[in-house]
C-alpha cells in the first residue's frame, strides 16, 4: 500500500493545520500546536473503528500509539480496570486480585501463582497497598535502543521520569563481583593481570565493530560464544562470565556467538550515551508506566480508551465485535488481542511453549549497598552453576529501592527470573533468593562496619576503592539475622517467544485471515490476530519489533511507523548552565611522529625523537 | 537525531528573519566604527568601556578591542572598586562559556588576575579550582591546560612553595580517568625531572619502579594509544631514570620492559597477524639505549626496522634513514 | 520560574479543552511558533507578587475520562486541577463533584490546588434562562471543600486568566511555605535522575568508554 492510498494521519486531517506543503511523499508529518485538545470528542461509543486492540500491555500500547498517529481510528480496551495487562504495575491489592484470577481461570499465559503476604503488610498500619508498584514483567531500558528512540520521537518520554542504573553484579564463588567494563576501570583495577587487561580491551574494541571483522568470529558462528572468548581472546572464566551473563545478559553457556556479540555490544554502546551507565528504568513502575504513556499518546492521537471491557466474540464475516457489556462495534480492519484478554470459547490462542519463572519479593531492607551512589536499582546475575541448586540456566535479579517510588523507604523489591523449566526453576529461584539474602545480611551486619580491605593503594600511593565491594571478605560469616519479607510471589509465565529472540513475522501468519478455511466452528476469536506475551528478556528490546510486525499486518508496511515529527519544544530553560564546550586544540592527529615536545606548550620536555 | 529543529518557515517568517539579520549586521558595523573611532581618540570612560563590552560580546576575536578595554581599565584603575574586577572576571567567564575556543578571552583573564588589586593568593587559588573544573569537562583542552600552568606558577611564586607533588597527583587522576589524556602524560613528563632535581622525591628508586609498573599497566591496557607510547619513549631515555637506577638496575628495567613489549607484540601477531608498530618503534629505542650502554648482544634493530617498513610502507624512507644511521 | 503540573477534569463537552485553549492561545506569539507537540500544553503567567513567573504544564484528558479510563500517570504529581462543569447543564455540577472525589482519592497530596470552574457564562449572559446551576450552590460547595471557584466563558475569554492567576497564587504561597520549611525535608533525592530531553546524548561516539 503506498502512502497516497492510506488514510490521512491525524496531522493531515486536522483542519487547523495551516501550512499545506504536506503532500510531498516522505516528509515527516508535523503535528501542530494544540494536538489532541481542539476538537471536543463525541460522547458516544464509536459505531465503527478501523482497529480494535484488546489488552494494554507494552506491545499493544506502542501499537495503538503508532496506529493513532498514522491516522487509524483505534478502539483500545482492557478487561481489567487498570492499564498494562501483561506489563502492568500493580498495587498489593491489585496483585492479590491478579493471583486469584490466575488461579481460578486456566489460561495459556500464567500458571501456578503463589502469593505470601506478611502480617506487617496485611495489617495496613505501616504500609498501604498503594505504597507499592509491583511489575508483572519488569524491564530495563538500554540507553541505545529502538524503544528509547521512539519514546523521544513520540514525546512519550515527557510523561515519564527515568533513572540511571549502573551497577551490574555477577555472582561468583559465593560473592558478588561488580562489573569491570570501562577502560578506566580496567586500567585502575588492581585485581586483573596485565595480559587479562590487554585481552579484555582487545575484546571490547572488537565487539564494538564485530561485523566488520568476520575473520575473527566467522569460525565461531555456530559455536557458543564462550569458545570465541576462550580460544581467540584468551579471556579467563571470571571475565567471560561477566561478559556473557552480566554485560550480555545471556541465559546459558550455550548462547551462540552472533547473538551474544549483539547483546554484549548493546550494553557497551549504551554506556555513556546519557552518562556513565548503560541502562535506565522508569520511576513509579516499569512497563506499566510506559504502557500508560503510550496509551496517553494514542489517546492524544485520537484513540478511544475503555477499561473494564472485554471482547466476548468477534465475527470475522460481519466484522462485528461484541463486548461483555452488550455493546458492539464494527471493526473495519483488524482485531488485535493479547492472549490474556480472551473470553471463553477462544480456540485460536497460539501455543505458548516457553516458560519464564518469576519470584518477586518485597524485603524490609533498603538494599542501598547494592546500588551505585545516588541510584536506586541494580542488576544481579547468577551465572550457570553458581548456585547451590546447580542451576543450568541463569537467574537474573533486578533490585529496586525506594528511590524508584515503587516501594516505601526502608524496603526494596527483588524481581528474580529464570528460563529454567518445570520444578527445577523454583529451586533455582529459591537458591538465588537465599544467596541474595545471605549476602545482604553479611553486608549490613554492624560487626563488619569497619572492615579493612575496602581501600587499596595504587602504585603511586593514590587510593583506589576496591572494586570488589561486596561479600568476598565476609564469606565465612554466618548470618544471625533474618530479612523480613513483606511479600513473596511465585508464578510461571508462558510465552511464544523463545529467549534470545524476538517475535517472528510468521507467528502472526498462522490463522488470522478471515477468508480462509481456518475458522474454527464455535470459536469466539476467529479472525483475531494475537499479540505475543512478553518473553523472558529483561530489556525492552522485543517490544518495538513486535509492535512493528503487527503494525505492518494492519497498515501494509512499517515505513511510517511513528513517522511523526512533533514541532520542537521551546528550548528548556532552567537552572542548568549550558555545557562548556572546549575545542580540542591539542590535535592528536594520526601522525605517529608527533613528539611530546612539539606542542604549543612553551616548556619543552627534552628530546623525544626516534 | 532528535533535537533537530524542524520549523515550518512561512514566507512571512523568512522575510522577517532576513530583515532582522540585516538590521543586526548594520548595527554591528556602526558599533565597531564608533568603538575604533573612540579608541583612536583615546577616550577612556565607563561609557566607552560599555561599548567594548557590546562589541566583544558579539566578536570576542577582536583583539584590538580587548587592548582598548585594558587601556580603559588602566586609565580608570584608581576609581575602580574590587567589585569591578570581579565583574570583569565574571564577564570573561561568561564569554568563555559561549566562545570556548577564543584565546583572547583566556589572555584577558590572566591580565585581570595579574592586575587585580594586590593580586592576592586566594584569587589565584580560586582560579585553579575553576581551571580544574574546565578541564574536568574537557580534559584535553589545550587553552585550559596552558592556563592552569600559568596559575600554578603564579601560586608557587606567591606562596614560595612547589606544587609539583599535587600536580603529579592531578595528572595521575586524569590519566586514571582517561588513559589517552595526552596533556596529562605531557605534564607528567615536565614534572618528574623538576621533582627529581629539587629533591622533592623521597625514595627515588621506588618512585621509578612504581612509574615503570604504571606505564606497563598502561601499555597492556591500551597498546594502541600513542600518548602512552610517547611517554614511555620519553621516560626510558630520560636521565631521571638512568641516573637514579644503578647500571644493572637500569639494564634490568629495560630488559623487563622489552620482554613485556615483545609479549604484547607477539600477542598482536597471533591475534591479528600484524605487528604493533608502536611496539617495534619502542623496541628500537630500547635497542639504541642498550647499544649506547655497550650491551652489544644480539641486536634485533635491523629486523624491527624491516618489519616496520613492511607494516608501514608510507614511511619507508624515514625508517631506511634510521637503518642507515647505524 | 516555577513549574507546576495542572490536570483537567470534568465530563466531556463541558468545555475543558476550550478553557485551556483560550488561556494558551490568547498569548500566543505568532513569530515564535515553539510548540509542545503531543505531550502537553504549557503556558506561563507572571504574578504580581515578587514578579514570580509560573509555568503551567497542562495535561488534557485526551478523552480518557469518558469511560473513567484515566491512568494513574495522569494524576501523578499533579500540583493543581481544574474541575470544569457546564453552568447550563443541570447535572453537571454533581458530576464535577464526583470528579473532585475521584481526584482526592487519587492524589494524596493535601497541597493539591483544586479550582472548580463553571463554563459557558456567555450563554447565560445572552439568555439568563439558560442557567441551570446556581452560582450560590457551586460557591457553597467550593467553600465547603476548600476549592477555588470561578464562572468563566471560554468563548469570550471572560475570567479565564483569573482562574490561572488565582491557581498560580495559591501554588506560589504553598511553594513559599515549602521553601521556608526546607530544612525539615531531607532534600528529595534527584540523583540518578536522567532527563532525556536536557541530557542529550553525552557523546556521539558510542565507543568512548572503552577506546
Amino acid at each position: 500500500m503506498s502512502r497516497a492510498e492510506r488514510r490521512p494521519s491525524m496531522a493531515e486531517r486536522r483542519n487547523s493545520f495551516l501550512s499545506s506543503p504536506m503532500q510531498s511523499v516522505g516528509t515527516p508529518l508535523v503535528v501542530p500546536h494544540l494536538a489532541g485538545i481542539e476538537d471536543p470528542l463525541p460522547d458516544t461509543t464509536p459505531e465503527k473503528v478501523d482497529v480494535l486492540i484488546a489488552g494494554t500491555g507494552m506491545v499493544e500500547s506502542v501499537l495503538a500509539a503508532a496506529l493513532s498517529w498514522q491516522g487509524s481510528n483505534v478502539l483500545h480496551i482492557d478487561k481489567n480496570d487498570y492499564y498494562g495487562d501483561t506489563s502492568a504495575t500493580l498495587t498489593v491489592d491489585q496483585l492479590k486480585q491478579w493471583v486469584n484470577d490466575i488461579n481460578s481461570n486456566s489460561s495459556k499465559c500464567y500458571e501456578n501463582a503463589k502469593l505470601y503476604i506478611s502480617k506487617t503488610l496485611s495489617q495496613r498500619n505501616k504500609y498501604q497497598s498503594r505504597d507499592f508498584g509491583i511489575d508483572l514483567s519488569p524491564k530495563i531500558l538500554f540507553a541505545n535502543s529502538d524503544l528509547l528512540s521512539i519514546l523521544i520521537k513520540s514525546r512519550v518520554h515527557q510523561y515519564l521520569e527515568f533513572q540511571s542504573l549502573s551497577n551490574f553484579h555477577t555472582f561468583e564463588n559465593d560473592s558478588f563481583e561488580k562489573l569491570t567494563n570501562s577502560k578506566q576501570e580496567i586500567f585502575t583495577d588492581q585485581s586483573l593481570s596485565l595480559m587479562t587487561k590487554r585481552n579484555l580491551m582487545k575484546f571490547i574494541k572488537f565487539v564494538l565493530k564485530w561485523e566488520e571483522q568476520p575473520e575473527i568470529w566467522k569460525p565461531y558462528t555456530d559455536r557458543p560464544i564462550i569458545d570465541l572468548l576462550l580460544e581467540k581472546f584468551k579471556l579467563e572464566r571470571e571475565q567471560i562470565f561477566e561478559l556473557i551473563f552480566s554485560i550480555g545478559l545471556c541465559y546459558n553457556l550455550e548462547s551462540k556467538t552472533v547473538g551474544a556479540l549483539q547483546r554484549i555490544r548493546r550494553y557497551l554502546t549504551s554506556f555513556d550515551v546519557y552518562g556513565p551507565f548503560p541502562v535506565l528504568y522508569s520511576k513509579y513502575g516499569g512497563p506499566g508506566e510506559l504502557s500508560q504513556g503510550f496509551c496517553r499518546s494514542a489517546a492524544v492521537g485520537g484513540a478511544t480508551y475503555k477499561l473494564n471491557l472485554q471482547l466476548v466474540s468477534y465475527n470475522p464475516t460481519t466484522k462485528e465485535a461484541t463486548f461483555n457489556d452488550g455493546s458492539k462495534v464494527k471493526v473495519e480492519e483488524k482485531v488485535i488481542m493479547s492472549p490474556t484478554q480472551t473470553a471463553s470459547d477462544s480456540k485460536n490462542v497460539p501455543d505458548q511453549p516457553y516458560e519464564v519463572h518469576r519470584l518477586t519479593c518485597i524485603a524490609e531492607k533498603s538494599c542501598s549497598q547494592w546500588f551505585a551512589e545516588g541510584e536506586s536499582a541494580a542488576i544481579v546475575v547468577f551465572p550457570p552453576n553458581s548456585l547451590k541448586s546447580n542451576n543450568r540456566q541463569v537467574v537474573q535479579a533486578f533490585i529496586l529501592g525506594s528511590g524508584t517510588e515503587t516501594c516505601p523507604a526502608g524496603t526494596s523489591i527483588w524481581y528474580l527470573s529464570t528460563t529454567e523449566t518445570g520444578s527445577r526453576a523454583e529451586l533455582d529461584l529459591d537458591a538465588a533468593l537465599e544467596a541474595l539474602e545471605v549476602s545482604l545480611i553479611r553486608e549490613t551486619s554492624t560487626e563488619f562496619e569497619n572492615e579493612n580491605g575496602i581501600l587499596e593503594f595504587g602504585p603511586n600511593g593514590e587510593s583506589i576503592i576496591n572494586s570488589v565491594k561486596l561479600g568476598k571478605s565476609f564469606k565465612e560469616y554466618i548470618p544471625r539475622d533474618k530479612i523480613q519479607f513483606l511479600l513473596k510471589l511465585y508464578y510461571t509465565q508462558y510465552t511464544s517467544t523463545p529467549v534470545f529472540d524476538v517475535v517472528k513475522d510468521e507467528f502472526f501468519n498462522r490463522k488470522h485471515d478471515a477468508n480462509q478455511e481456518l475458522l474454527i466452528p464455535g470459536a469466539s476469536d476467529n479472525g483475531v490476530i494475537f499479540s505475543s506475551m512478553p518473553s523472558a528478556e529483561i530489556s525492552y528490546d522485543e517490544v518495538v519489533t513486535s509492535a512493528k510486525v503487527l503494525y505492518e499486518k494492519i497498515v501494509g508496511s512499517d515505513d511510517d511507523f511513528f513517522d511523526v515529527d512533533f514541532e520542537e519544544d521551546e528550548v528548556p530553560t532552567g537552572s542548568r548552565t549550558a555545557p562548556v564546550e572546549y575545542e580540542n586544540t591539542f590535535e592528536e592527529d594520526d601522525d605517529e611522529d608527533i613528539e611530546m615536545s612539539n606542542s604549543n606548550v612553551e616548556e619543552a620536555v627534552g628530546e623525544m625523537e626516534i | 537525531m532528535h533535537g533537530i529543529k524542524r520549523r515550518q518557515w512561512t514566507e512571512e517568517l523568512l522575510k522577517q528573519k532576513k530583515l532582522q539579520d540585516q538590521k543586526k549586521i548594520s548595527e554591528y558595523r556602526d558599533l565597531t566604527k564608533t568603538v575604533l573611532d573612540k579608541k583612536r581618540k583615546e577616550i577612556y570612560t565607563l561609557e566607552t568601556f560599555d561599548l567594548t563590552t557590546q562589541v566583544l560580546k558579539i566578536n570576542p576575536e577582536f583583539n584590538s578591542v580587548w587592548n582598548y578595554r585594558r587601556d580603559i581599565i588602566n586609565s580608570l584603575r584608581d576609581g575602580l572598586a574590587i567589585e569591578s574586577w570581579e565583574d570583569e572576571l565574571n564577564f570573561t567567564m561568561a564569554q568563555m562559556k559561549v566562545f570556548p575556543k577564543v584565546y583572547w578571552i583566556w589572555n584577558h583573564r590572566v591580565w585581570i588576575l595579574n592586575n587585580y588589586p594586590n593580586s592576592p593568593l586566594k584569587i589565584w587559588q580560586r582560579e585553579l579550582v575553576i581551571a580544574s573544573k574546565v578541564l574536568e569537562m574537557d580534559a584535553r583542552n589545550y587553552h585550559a591546560w596552558h592556563y592552569r600552568r600559568i596559575i600554578v606558577n603564579e601560586i608557587e611564586k606567591i606562596s614560595g612553595k612547589s606544587m609539583d607533588k599535587s600536580e603529579l597527583e592531578y595528572t595521575t587522576l586524569n590519566i586514571n580517568q582517561n588513559i589517552s589524556n595526552f596533556s596529562s602524560w605531557h605534564q607528567r613528563a615536565k614534572l618528574l625531572p623538576r621533582m627529581f632535581s629539587t629533591d622533592e622525591v623521597m625514595d627515588k628508586k621506588k618512585f621509578i619502579n612504581d612509574e615503570v609498573s604504571y606505564i606497563t599497566n598502561a601499555m597492556f591496557t591500551d597498546a594502541e594509544d600513542q600518548s602512552v607510547w610517547l611517554y614511555i619513549k620519553w621516560f626510558i631515555k630520560n636521565e631521571i631514570v638512568s641516573k637514579t637506577l644503578s647500571g644493572d638496575e637500569y639494564q634490568k628495567m629495560l630488559k623487563d620492559l622489552k620482554n613485556n613489549i615483545l609479549a604484547i607484540n607477539e600477542d598482536e601477531v597471533e591475534f591479528s597477524g600484524v605487528q604493533n608498530n608502536w611496539c617495534l618503534k619502542i623496541l628500537i629505542v630500547i635497542e639504541d639505549i642498550e647499544t649506547s650502554l655497550g650491551i652489544t648482544n644480539t641486536s634485533n634493530k635491523t629486523e624491527y626496522i624491516e618489519q616496520l617498513i613492511e607494516a608501514d610502507p608510507l614511511r619507508k624512507n624515514r625508517y631506511m634513514h634510521l637503518l642507515n644511521k647505524h | 520560574m516555577l513549574q507546576f503540573k495542572l490536570v483537567l477534569l470534568g465530563d466531556s463537552s463541558v468545555g475543558k479543552s476550550s478553557i485551556v485553549h483560550r488561556f494558551v492561545k490568547d498569548s500566543f506569539d505568532e513569530f515564535r511558533e515553539s510548540t509542545i507537540g503531543a505531550a502537553f500544553l504549557s503556558q506561563s503567567i507572571k504574578l504580581d507578587e515578587d514578579d514570580t513567573v509560573i509555568k503551567f504544564e497542562i495535561w488534557d484528558t485526551a478523552g480518557q475520562e469518558r469511560y473513567k479510563s484515566l491512568a494513574p500517570m495522569y494524576y501523578r504529581n499533579a500540583n493543581a486541577a481544574l474541575v470544569v462543569y457546564d453552568i447550563t447543564a443541570s447535572d453537571s455540577l454533581s458530576k464535577a463533584q464526583s470528579w473532585v472525589e475521584e481526584l482526592k482519592n487519587k492524589v494524596a497530596d493535601d497541597k493539591l490546588v483544586i479550582c472548580l470552574v463553571g463554563n459557558k457564562l456567555d450563554l447565560c449572559q445572552e439568555d439568563s434562562g439558560k442557567r441551570s446551576v446556581e452560582i450560590s450552590d457551586a460557591k457553597q460547595y467550593a467553600d465547603e471543600q476548600g476549592l477555588l471557584f470561578f464562572e468563566v466563558s471560554a468563548k469570550t475569554g471572560e475570567k479565564v486568566n483569573d482562574v490561572f492567576k488565582s491557581i498560580g497564587e495559591s501554588l506560589y504561597s504553598y511553594k513559599k511555605e515549602e521553601l521556608l520549611s526546607k530544612s525539615e525535608q531531607n532534600g528529595t533525592n534527584t540523583h540518578g535522575q536522567v532527563d532525556l530531553q536536557l541530557q542529550k546524548p553525552a557523546t556521539s561516539d558510542p565507543t568512548s568508554c572503552c577506546t
